[in-house]
């Protein structure tokens, strides 16, 4: 399969698969160089790219979040204007 | 560079390749999560001897900042062992032709005919975090053609 489309879980996954062969957190592998050296090659690679990958789903969820909240905000003025428009009208 | 160009400028690349009819050209593997950030594994095997090439890259365009490869490791030897799903596993014990490597916690650096590392320091007429995968893979292709040495190819020496 040439072309892997990666979702959270499975970046997740990955990083818990890491996790768990070496006993070491994210912030270990990330920050420990004594630690980095017991990781194999192709385990280091995928530990920095699956890392990165989490932080740009992460930066991605954050930034929808951030729309949705925005669009709720001006739908609920929206909604609170047309209440006093139609409580006017009825008056 | 976007995550299409990339892939683009691969397959165009790819059928312009010199490449020896004793060679097994792997599916290149591309995953994303989100386009901005992708990562890249690719392998060539020389069925003749039993050496292979290697590539993996990195990049990441997060916060709409441009596309930069920060992880990159391209090598060539003799190998590859293989875990038992198929996959590659580098054995720091095999020597290996020639290895260039970038990563987020080593400043770049090459291994040639041995396991010694050679940072950029001690590396001359060649910058290895501008390497390109193309360029690393025709060196090797035209050093088994020519039995000319890599280092001569690419007009690199080290101290």
């Amino acid at each position: 399969m040439p072309y892997v489309v990666l979702t959270t879980a499975d970046v997740e996954h990955r990083l818990k698969e890491l996790q768990d062969k070496y006993g070491l957190s994210n912030e270990e592998f990330q920050n420990s160089e004594r630690a980095r050296c017991r990781v194999s090659d192709q385990d280091e690679f995928d530990w920095d790219v699956y890392l990165e990958h989490q932080a740009a789903l992460r930066e991605e969820q954050e930034t929808l979040h951030r729309d949705y909240l925005r669009r709720l905000v001006s739908v609920e003025q929206s909604t609170s204007n047309s209440a006093e428009y139609f409580a006017g009208v009825a008056a | 560079m976007t995550y299409d160009q990339y892939q683009a400028r691969f397959y165009a690349t790819v059928p312009l390749l010199p490449l020896p009819i004793d060679t097994v050209v792997g599916l290149p593997l591309f995953a994303s999560a989100v386009p901005t950030v992708w990562h890249f594994k690719w392998e060539i095997e020389f069925k003749s001897d039993g050496h292979y090439i290697y590539c993996r890259e990195a990049w990441s365009a997060r916060k709409a900042k441009p596309a930069r490869r920060y992880k990159f490791s391209f090598h060539y030897g003799p190998g590859p062992q293989r875990d038992a799903n198929g996959g590659i596993i580098i054995d720091p014990k095999i020597p290996v032709v020639l290895r260039c490597d970038q990563t987020s916690h080593t400043p770049e650096h090459i291994h040639y005919l041995g396991p010694d590392h050679y940072e950029q320091d001690r590396v001359q007429g060649l910058v290895i975090d501008k390497i390109d995968l193309f360029q690393f893979v025709w060196a090797v292709l035209r050093h088994r053609s020519t039995k000319d040495p890599l280092d001569k190819i690419l007009g690199f020496k080290v101290a």
